[in-house]
């Protein structure tokens, strides 16, 4: 490994949030056998290996869906942000139930020796102008790829070897993922099946996934809306308008957010992005004297945006004044780890 | 996020919802309607 690479740090946190995470998934799928098994016992192999692809399948989309609804919580409460901590182990388990879901098919079609048949089923090239008949496999199997490719970068490695800007990019892709797995789902068991659990459980998971973005995006919105921006500079508020060893966020006018803390009587503006997985770390707190991403626990100083040591991180900052009790922001960014931060006086003046 | 990722994230976003929620929305109505259920036999 290279790139300046640091082996993964486990903790009980990790380690707890996987175990909950792993007897989850288990309990839902043992669940669901258990009851599909004693309202209708299969009639034959195939029949009881189609139970198991069904309870992988909807395993796998209640996992994908909760995954998209853990970043807009986290934003429109902080109760959810430990849910985010370890979001990437979620993801690589939610390709393997995907992949069990994959397997559990091709066991079906081998149960019938009917395995050519599935080949067919997808090289049937006038199936795809239809909309219902589409070969909904293939949608399937198009978000089972972009797992795979999430799951196989989610490691360290690939995020310090991509930077986070371009890793982040990538993984939004979960959200072409999820519009593939609605239409699967849609087009394939949805016409054969006439359960209404099946359209209650599609239409409630994206549902519920939509709003909360679009809650999460307003309250964004608003807050971005009310920067105030004086001729070269960004007015924030009294002193005592920052929180006490936490910060408020203002964006620049290139759009570019700055989180500008507060500890005590010292003031310090810095880049709002975590050099982690570019984390909000305006929404972090002031721990052990150390800005604290919300995210992973990344700190750096308040001074000089600087990782303390042995860490190297650093972060922009930006200079800060005070002019007639008001906090200001230039919004040019220093170069990363310059220290900008100031004191004030307790009647809000700048010393 | 930064700030270009914001600006992908709310053009993008909103699309591929309205793609989906149309999509879904058309398989719910074309979907094929339910066997009658079979007629019982009179003596």
């Amino acid at each position: 490994m290279s790139v300046g690479f640091r082996a993964v740090q486990w903790n009980r946190t990790k380690v707890l949030y996987d175990a909950i995470l792993l007897a989850s998934v288990v309990a839902f799928v043992a669940a669901f056998l258990a009851v599909s098994f004693s309202q209708h016992p299969p009639k034959d192999r195939p029949d009881e290996i189609d139970r198991y692809i069904r309870a992988f399948g909807t395993c796998a989309y209640l996992m994908l869906t909760a995954i998209l609804c853990i970043g807009p919580l986290a934003r429109l409460d902080p109760r959810f942000l430990p849910l985010l901590y370890n979001r990437r182990h979620f993801g690589v388990l939610t390709f393997v139930v995907a992949l069990l879901h994959v397997l559990c098919m091709l066991a079906w079609y081998q149960a019938q020796g009917s395995l050519p048949s599935l080949w067919v089923e997808l090289t049937t090239w006038g199936d795809y102008a239809k909309f219902i008949g589409f070969p909904f496999k293939v949608l399937g199997l198009g978000a089972l790829l972009i797992l795979f490719l999430m799951a196989a970068t989610s490691h360290d490695f690939w995020l310090t070897f991509l930077g986070p800007p371009l890793w982040k990019a990538l993984h939004m892709a979960l959200y072409a993922a999820y519009a593939l797995v609605v239409l699967h789902v849609a087009l394939g068991i949805m016409q054969y099946d006439r359960s209404p659990l099946i359209p209650t459980m599609l239409i409630g998971g994206f549902g519920l996934v939509a709003l909360l973005h679009i809650a999460a995006g307003l309250r964004e919105r608003r807050r971005d809306s009310g920067t105030v921006i004086h001729p070269g500079w960004i007015a924030v508020g009294p002193p005592d308008s920052i929180p006490d060893k936490a910060a408020r966020i203002v964006t620049a006018p290139d759009g570019e957010r700055i989180a500008v803390f507060r500890d005590g009587h010292r003031i310090g503006a810095l880049s709002n992005l975590c050099a982690h997985q570019n984390g909000p770390i305006g929404e972090g707190r002031i721990v052990d004297g150390c800005i604290t991403c919300p995210w992973h626990g990344y700190q750096y100083r308040l001074e000089d945006g600087c990782a303390p040591p042995p860490f190297t991180e650093r972060l922009a900052t930006y200079r800060v004044r005070i002019e007639r009790g008001i906090v200001e922001v230039d919004p040019l960014a220093l170069p990363p780890g310059t220290p900008a931060a100031i004191s004030c006086s307790p009647r809000g003046e700048a010393s | 996020m930064t700030h270009t990722h914001r600006n992908w994230h709310r053009v993008i976003w909103p699309a591929l919802a309205l793609l989906v929620g149309l999509a879904l929305t058309a398989a719910l109505v074309l979907r094929a309607p339910p066997d009658p259920p079979a007629q019982e036999r009179k003596p």
